[in-house]
C-alpha cells in the first residue's frame, strides 16, 4: 500500500479506537466516577479530532482519495457485502469538523448536565452517536452507510427521550423514529432496487453499473430518504418536537449528525443524480418549499430553542435546493459551516436557558448583553454567521448557493421561495438578538445569571473561531468539482445581501411597532398560520394516526379477528355440528322397549316381505 | 445425529432420577451441554449438502440452524420456568421438564428427518407436548379453549397432508427428501392437481400461520406458560417454514401462479396484524400478533422462490425465534412481578429494573430490525426479492416496517419510560437468573452479525 493511503486509513483506524475506548472502559461491573465523561469521553474525542488533522492535511497538500475494503463480511453467491471505508474530499472533510463541534459540545454538556446523576451515561449515548455519524460518513458501502443511518436514528430515540419521565419527551423520542422511519422506507426502496439491478452495494460499482440505466424510481426513495432524516417538508415535524431533549442533545442533532445525514446522503449519491432532471427538480421544489415553509413557522416561536430548530430546518431546506442546482459541493460547503454556528447558537441558548432558571421564552429575556457580555455576542455572531454577513462561515456557502441559483435556467418558482425564505433568516435572526439580547430585563430577578465558567465560556468561543474563520478556510482549500460561476450581473451577485438587507430593515421596522398598537384588531390568520406551524401537526398527527388506529381496532381486530374469522371458522364449524349432534344423541336416550319394539316390527316385516 | 438424540432422550430418566436439589441444576446444564455439542452441525465436511447421515436423518444448511435453535431454546426454557413452578409439586415440575424434553426429541426427529412421512409424523407429535404444556400449565381457564383452538387448526390444516404426502407416494415410489428433487416433475394439470397442491402447503400456511388461520396463535401464545410460548414462537412456528421450504421444489409448476393470492394474504396481514399490535394493551398478545406479521413476511419469502427470498425467510425464522422468545421472556418477568399481562399496570419500569429496561430495549430494536442485525438481513433479502417480482409490493413492505417500528417502540415506551406507579414500588429486584436468559437470548443474535453465512441455508 502507497504510504500516505496507510497514513489515511491508520489514522482513520486510531480515530475509531480512541472512539471506542470509552464504551469499552464502562464494561466492568464498577460504575465509573463522575469524572469519567470529561476525562474520558472529551478527551478521547478531542484526540480524534487532533488526529483526523493528519489525513485532512493528507488530503489538502496531496489530493489524495482512498479506498479500503477489509473484510469481506458476507456474500450471497455473486452479490458480497465487506466492511469498506472512503476517505474522498467529504469524509476527510467532515470528520475533523464533526469531531471538532462535538469536542465542544461535550466540553458544554460536561457544564450543563452536571446535575445529572447518569451524566455519564448521557456521554455515552452522545459518543454512540457520534460514532453512528462518522460509519455513515466514511462507509463505501450501502450496508454500511445503513448502519450508521438507522444507528443515528436510534440515538436520537434515546437522547430525545433523555428525561423519559415526561410524556412530550417520550413522544417527540417516537415520532422522531416514526417519521425516519418513513423516509426508511425511500432508503430500502433505493437498496433493493440497486441490489437487483445493479447488483453490488459498493458505492463505486453501482455509480460505475448506473450510467445507463433509468434510476427515477430508486432515487425518488433516496429523497424520501432524505426527507425523512432532513426533516424535508412533508416529514419535518420531529425536529422542532426534537426540542425535548437536553439542548447539547439539540446541538448535536442540529449541527453535525443526524440532521445533515439526510443531505450527506444525497451529496454521496450525487453522481447518480446529476443526469436525472426529475429527481434534481424534485429536490430544488422540496428543498425551496421546505426553507420557505420553515422560515415562516421561525418567525412567530416564542421558544428560543424552537427558533434555532426551525432555522435549521430552513438552512437544510436551502441545503436540498443546492442539489436541485446540482451543486453536491456547496451543499457539503453548507453543511460543514453550518454545524460551526449552529452548534454555537444551541450552546449560547443552553447557557442562557441555564442562566435564567430554565426558562425558554424569548419574551421573558431581554437586556442579557449586559449580563452575559461573552454568550450574548456569541449569540450575535452566529446569528450574523446564519444571515450570510459577509466573510463570516455562513456567506462563503450561502453566498455562493443564492449565485449559482441566481445563474441556473432551473426553476424560477424555487428561485423566488428561497429568497424569500433568506430575507425571512434576517427577520428571526434579528428577532433572537432583540429580544434576547437587546431592550431591558423581563426575567425574575434572582436569575442565578454566571457565564463564568471555563465549560461554557471555552467551547463557545472554540466555535465562534469556527464560525469566524471556517468558511474562508474550507473555500479556499477545496477544489470544486463543478465549474463555479465566475461572473455574473451586479444584481445577481448582490440579490442575497439585497434580500437579506431588505430582510433586516423590514424587520427593524417592525420590532419598532411591538410596543405601539397599531390596529386595534390585529390581523391573527398569518400570525396563527405562521405559530400554529401551517396547521401541519395537527392536521398529520391526528388524522392519519386516529384513521390508522381505528382501522386497527374497529377492522382488524374487532371486525375481522374477533368477528369474522371466528365465525367461520372455529364457531362455524361448531353451530354446524351441534344439530347433527343433538339430533343423534337425542335419538340415544336408553328407550329399549322402544327400540326392541322397533327391531321387532322391522324384522316381521321384511320376514314376511321375504317368505 | 444420534449423539444428540441419545443424550437428549436420556434427559428424561435424568429429570426422573436426580434429588429433588439437583433437579433444576442438572437439566439445565444437560440440556446446554447437548445444545453445545449440536454446534458441531456448523460444520458442512462435504460439499454436497447433507452431512451426517443416518438411517433415517440427516442435516444440511437448511435444516441446521433450526436443530440448533431447537437445541439451544431447550436450557432457556428451563432456565425461564424455574420460578413460576417453584410451588408445583416435585413430580410435576419433573413432568414439565419431560414434556419439554420430549418436545424436543421430536422437534430434533422433525427437522433432521429424510423421510418427509417422518417429518410429517413428528410436526403431529409436537402437538401432543404442546398442548399438554398449554392446557395444563396455563394460568386462566381460557387454556383450554386455547388448546382447542391450536389442536383443531393444526390438525385440520395438516390432514390433507397426509392424504397428498400418501398420493406422492403413490406417484412417484419414494417420499425421501435426498431423492425427491430429482424426481421427474410432476404433470400437474387437473384441478385435483391444483388441490394436492393447496393439501401440501395447507398445513404449513396454517403452521406459520397465515394471515386468517391465525386466530390460534394469540390464543394460545397468551395462555400457555413461559416455556409454552418460548417454544412456540421460537420454534413450533419455523416447522411451517421449514415444511414449506422442503416441499417448495417438488410443487414446481403450480406454484407460480396459485402462490400469489398466498402472498398477497399474507402482506396484507403483515400490515393487519402490524396495525392490531398498535391497539393491544395485553403484553403477551401484542407480542404474539407481531410474530404473525413477521411469519408473513417469511411466508412470503418463501413463496417467492428465489434464492434471495429462500435465505431471508431462513435468516428472518432464527432471528425471529431468538427475538419473539427474547421478549416472551421479558414480557414474562413483568407477570411475575405484576401479575397482569395488561401494559398500563406496568410502566415506567426503567426507573426500577434498569437493566431491565437495556434487555426490553434491545429487543425491540431486534424486533423492529434494526441495522446491522440478522433481523434486518433477512427483511431487507425477503423485501428485495418482493420487490424485484413487484415493485408495488414495496407499498405493503413499507408500510409494514413502518408499523414494526412503530409497536415496538410502542411496547418499550409503555412499559419501561414515563413515572412509575405507585403500586409497582415494592417490586421484587431482577435475578441474575433472569438477565442470563436474555444474555443467552441476544448473544446468538448479536454474534449471527459477524457470520450470517450460517444461516444462508442452500446459498452461500
Amino acid at each position: 500500500m502507497h504510504s500516505t493511503s496507510l497514513m489515511m486509513s491508520s489514522s482513520l483506524l486510531i480515530i475509531f479506537t480512541f472512539l471506542i475506548m470509552p464504551l469499552i472502559s464502562t464494561m466492568t461491573t464498577k460504575p465509573q466516577p463522575s469524572s469519567w465523561s470529561s476525562t474520558w469521553v472529551k478527551n478521547s474525542v478531542k484526540m480524534s479530532f487532533m488526529i483526523s488533522l493528519l489525513p485532512l492535511i493528507l488530503f489538502i497538500n496531496e489530493g489524495l482519495e482512498t479506498i479500503i475494503t477489509t473484510w469481506s463480511w458476507m456474500n450471497t453467491s455473486t452479490f458480497d457485502i465487506n466492511i469498506s471505508f472512503k476517505f474522498d474530499l467529504y469524509s476527510v472533510i467532515f470528520t475533523p469538523v464533526a469531531l471538532y463541534v462535538t469536542w465542544s459540545i461535550l466540553e458544554f454538556a460536561s457544564w450543563y448536565m452536571h446535575s445529572d446523576p447518569i451524566m455519564n451515561r448521557f456521554f455515552k449515548y452522545l459518543l454512540m452517536f457520534l460514532i453512528a455519524m462518522l460509519i455513515l460518513v466514511t462507509s463505501n458501502n450501502m450496508f454500511q452507510l445503513f448502519i450508521g443511518w438507522e444507528g443515528v436514528g436510534i440515538m436520537s430515540f434515546l437522547l430525545i427521550g433523555w428525561w423519559y419521565g415526561r410524556a412530550d419527551a417520550n413522544v417527540a423520542a417516537i415520532q422522531a423514529v416514526v417519521y425516519n422511519r418513513i423516509g426508511d422506507i425511500g432508503l430500502i426502496l433505493f437498496m433493493a432496487w440497486i441490489a437487483m439491478n445493479l447488483n453490488s452495494w459498493e458505492m463505486g460499482q453501482m455509480f460505475m453499473l448506473a450510467e445507463d440505466k433509468n434510476l427515477t424510481l430508486p432515487l425518488l426513495g433516496l429523497v424520501l430518504a432524505a426527507t425523512g432524516k432532513s426533516a424535508q417538508f412533508g416529514l419535518h415535524p420531529w425536529l422542532p418536537s426534537a426540542m425535548e431533549g437536553p439542548t447539547p442533545v439539540s446541538a448535536l442533532l442540529h449541527s453535525s449528525t443526524m440532521v445533515v445525514a439526510g443531505i450527506f446522503l444525497l451529496i454521496r449519491m450525487s453522481p447518480l443524480m446529476e443526469n436525472n432532471p426529475v429527481i434534481l427538480t424534485t429536490c430544488l421544489c422540496l428543498g425551496a418549499l421546505t426553507t420557505l415553509f420553515t422560515a415562516i413557522c421561525a418567525l412567530t416561536q416564542n421558544d428560543i430553542k424552537k427558533i434555532v430548530a426551525f432555522s435549521t430546518s430552513s438552512q437544510l431546506g436551502l441545503m436540498m435546493v443546492t442539489i436541485g442546482l446540482n451543486q453536491p459541493q456547496l451543499a457539503f460547503l453548507h453543511i460543514c459551516t453550518h454545524a460551526f454556528f449552529k452548534a454555537m447558537l444551541f450552546l449560547c441558548s443552553g447557557s442562557l436557558i441555564h442562566s435564567l432558571n430554565d426558562e425558554q421564552d424569548i419574551r421573558k429575556m431581554g437586556g442579557m448583553h449586559l449580563l452575559t457580555p461573552f454568550t450574548s455576542s456569541s449569540l450575535t455572531l452566529g446569528s450574523l454567521a446564519l444571515t450570510g454577513t459577509p466573510f463570516l462561515a455562513g456567506f462563503f456557502s450561502k453566498d455562493a448557493i443564492i449565485e449559482s441559483m441566481n445563474t441556473s435556467y432551473l426553476n424560477a418558482w424555487a428561485l423566488l421561495l428561497t429568497l424569500i425564505a433568506t430575507s425571512f433568516t434576517a427577520v428571526y435572526s434579528l428577532r433572537i438578538v432583540y429580544y434576547v439580547i437587546m431592550g431591558h430585563p423581563r426575567f425574575n430577578s434572582l436569575s442565578p445569571i454566571n457565564e463564568n465558567n471555563k465549560s461554557v465560556i471555552n467551547p463557545i468561543k472554540r466555535l465562534a473561531w469556527g464560525s469566524i474563520i471556517a468558511g474562508l478556510i474550507i473555500t479556499s482549500n477545496m477544489t470544486p468539482m463543478k465549474n463555479p460561476i465566475m461572473t455574473m450581473p451586479l444584481y445577481a451577485k448582490m440579490a442575497a445581501l439585497i434580500v437579506t438587507v431588505i430582510g433586516l430593515i423590514t424587520a427593524l421596522e417592525m420590532a419598532r411597532n411591538t410596543s405601539k398598537q397599531l390596529n386595534i384588531i390585529p390581523k391573527q390568520i398569518p400570525h396563527s398560520f405562521s405559530n400554529m406551524l401551517g396547521f401541519y401537526p395537527s392536521i398529520i398527527h391526528r388524522l392519519p394516526m386516529k384513521l390508522s388506529l381505528q382501522l386497527g381496532q374497529n377492522i382488524a381486530s374487532q371486525t375481522i379477528d374477533m368477528t369474522w374469522l371466528e365465525k367461520i371458522g372455529p364457531k362455524a364449524t361448531s353451530t354446524l355440528n351441534l344439530p347433527l349432534i343433538t339430533t343423534t344423541s337425542n335419538a340415544q336416550k336408553g328407550m329399549v322397549k322402544t327400540y326392541l319394539m322397533l327391531f321387532i316390527l322391522t324384522f316381521t316385516l321384511t320376514m314376511v316381505l321375504l317368505i | 445425529m444420534l449423539k444428540i438424540l441419545i443424550p437428549t432422550i436420556m434427559l428424561i430418566p435424568t429429570t426422573w432420577l436426580t434429588p429433588k436439589k439437583w433437579l433444576w441444576p442438572s437439566t439445565l446444564t444437560h440440556s446446554l451441554i447437548i445444545a453445545l455439542f449440536t454446534l458441531n452441525w456448523l460444520t458442512w465436511p462435504s460439499e454436497t449438502a447433507w452431512s451426517n447421515f443416518n438411517g433415517f436423518m440427516a442435516t444440511d444448511p437448511l435444516s441446521t440452524p433450526l436443530l440448533i435453535l431447537t437445541c439451544w431454546l431447550l436450557p432457556l426454557m428451563i432456565l425461564a420456568s424455574q420460578n413460576h413452578t417453584t410451588n408445583d409439586p416435585l413430580n410435576r415440575q419433573r413432568m414439565y421438564i419431560s414434556l419439554l424434553t420430549s418436545l424436543q426429541v421430536f422437534l430434533i426427529l422433525a427437522f433432521s428427518a429424510t423421510e418427509l412421512i417422518m417429518f410429517y409424523v413428528m410436526f403431529e407429535a409436537t402437538l401432543i407436548p404442546t398442548l399438554l404444556i398449554i392446557t395444563r400449565w396455563g394460568n386462566q381457564t381460557e387454556r383450554l379453549n386455547a388448546g382447542t383452538y391450536f389442536l383443531f387448526y393444526t390438525l385440520a390444516g395438516s390432514l390433507p397432508l397426509l392424504v397428498a404426502l400418501l398420493m406422492l407416494q403413490n406417484k412417484t415410489g419414494s417420499l425421501s427428501m435426498l431423492t425427491l428433487q430429482f424426481s421427474c416433475p410432476l404433470n400437474l394439470t387437473y384441478l385435483s392437481d391444483k388441490m394436492w397442491w393447496a393439501g401440501c402447503l395447507l398445513a404449513f400456511l396454517v403452521k406459520m400461520p397465515l394471515y386468517g388461520v391465525h386466530l390460534w396463535l394469540p390464543k394460545a401464545h397468551v395462555e400457555a406458560p413461559i416455556a409454552g410460548s418460548m417454544i412456540l414462537a421460537a420454534v413450533l412456528l419455523k416447522l411451517g417454514g421449514y415444511g414449506m421450504m422442503r416441499l417448495m421444489n417438488i410443487l414446481e409448476p403450480l406454484s407460480k401462479q396459485l402462490s400469489y393470492p398466498f402472498m398477497i394474504l399474507a402482506l396484507w396481514g403483515v400490515i393487519m396484524t402490524g396495525l392490531i399490535c398498535l391497539r393491544q394493551n395485553d403484553l403477551k398478545s401484542l407480542i404474539a400478533y407481531s410474530s404473525v406479521s413477521h411469519m408473513g413476511l417469511v411466508t412470503t419469502g418463501i413463496l417467492i422462490q428465489t434464492p434471495w427470498g429462500f435465505t431471508g425467510a431462513l435468516v428472518l425464522m432464527i432471528a425471529h425465534g431468538l427475538t419473539s422468545s427474547a421478549l416472551f421472556c421479558l414480557a414474562n418477568t413483568n407477570y411475575e412481578r405484576t401479575h397482569s399481562r395488561t401494559m398500563v399496570l406496568a410502566r415506567g419500569l426503567q426507573m426500577a429494573l434498569p437493566l431491565m429496561a437495556t434487555w426490553w430495549f434491545t429487543a425491540s430494536l431486534a424486533n423492529m430490525a434494526l441495522p446491522p442485525l440478522p433481523n434486518l438481513m433477512g427483511e431487507l433479502m425477503i423485501i428485495s426479492s418482493l420487490f424485484n417480482w413487484s415493485p408495488w409490493t414495496l407499498v405493503l413492505t413499507g408500510l409494514g416496517t413502518l408499523i414494526t417500528a412503530a409497536y415496538s417502540l410502542y411496547l418499550f415506551l409503555t412499559t419501561q419510560r414515563g413515572p412509575l406507579t405507585n403500586h409497582l414500588l415494592h417490586m421484587e429486584p431482577s435475578h441474575s437468573r433472569e438477565h442470563l436468559i436474555m444474555t443467552l437470548h441476544l448473544t446468538p443474535l448479536i454474534l449471527l452479525i459477524l457470520k450470517p453465512e450460517l444461516l444462508w441455508g442452500w446459498i452461500f
